[in-house]
């Protein structure tokens, strides 16, 4: 089971107050599918994603963004549980979505980017990123737990 | 051998243009190690590592830091060529220092991360993207040494 320090617990409770979901969900979201381009295969539903402006406006986008974030709130309500926490979305993930695991690790790391980009160096210090990017790394663990 | 665009290459450069190197290049290696711990295993010669606030005060931190961001500025300035710019660094850190080439990687993590602290919105989608592939380039001839 994880190991959590008091200062990574807080640091990640603190950090979680100042984000507000439906800004930076959205914008991690357009930065995965402008960033890493063939993530865009498992949005074809959401309608033109053609250019950058094209994904960056695209409303299905948006809404799809302040999902994925606002599942983040579980992992933070569940730090010591975040495996059993995220069971069901990874079985879903993997058996109906179909989505390979490497993708979670990027939209972990554009989140933290647009994190970082939000708050820089005084509120995303290095201590918070340890804690945030710990943080991050054991949900896309639980995320990639069920698949087989 | 990769290609740049002309976008690229000034989207490259303009990022570039913006760092200060004494100023980025402590707080990128001091995320480093803290944020990747078992890194610090090739600074034993660096006094206390032992806490937060030692890595954040410790001066051989901040001096490493400054010699790797003036090592990255040879890439900025010899994107065609990275491969060969990097083979005598690639060299020292395969053969010498036995640095562990996922390393490169970590650190291209933090440059990244303490650039968009920096720069926040001006770090746009576009520019992340191009900024990644330029690092990812740089890790790779860092890497190509290594057998």
């Amino acid at each position: 089971m994880v190991e959590w320090t008091d200062a990574e617990r807080k640091a990640i409770a603190s950090l979680w107050g100042k984000i507000d979901v439906a800004e930076i969900g959205p914008q991690a979201l357009a930065r995965l599918l402008i960033v890493y381009p063939w993530a865009q295969r498992y949005f074809k539903a959401f309608g033109d994603l053609s250019t950058n402006a094209a994904i960056m406006g695209n409303p299905k986008v948006a809404q799809h963004g302040k999902t994925v974030m606002g599942g983040l709130e579980n992992a933070v309500k569940n730090l010591d549980n975040i495996k059993q926490t995220y069971a069901k979305l990874s079985v879903m993930h993997s058996e109906k979505l179909h989505v390979d695991p490497d993708n979670f690790r990027v939209l972990a790391e554009c989140i933290s980017l647009c994190v970082a980009a939000k708050f820089g160096p005084s509120v995303f210090t290095a201590d918070a990123q340890e804690a945030w990017q710990k943080f991050l790394a054991v949900v896309v663990s639980a995320l990639g737990r069920q698949y087989h | 051998m990769v290609k740049w665009t002309e976008l690229e290459r000034s989207t490259v450069k303009a990022i570039w243009e913006k760092v200060d190197i004494d100023e980025i290049g402590p707080q990128i290696w001091a995320r480093v190690l803290i944020v990747y711990p078992w890194t610090e295993r090739y600074f034993g010669s660096f006094g206390d590592l032992f806490t937060i606030t030692a890595i954040l005060k410790n001066d051989k931190v901040a001096a490493h830091g400054k010699v790797v961001l003036k090592a990255l500025d040879k890439a900025v300035n010899n994107m065609d060529n990275m491969k060969r710019t990097y083979a005598d660094l690639s060299q020292l850190h395969f053969q010498k220092l036995e640095v562990d080439p996922d390393s490169f990687r970590l650190l291209a993590d933090c440059i990244t991360i303490t650039i968009a602290c920096k720069l926040k919105s001006a770090l746009s989608p576009q520019s992340q993207a191009i900024w990644q592939k330029f690092l990812y380039a740089v890790v790779d001839a860092m890497s190509s040494q290594y057998r």
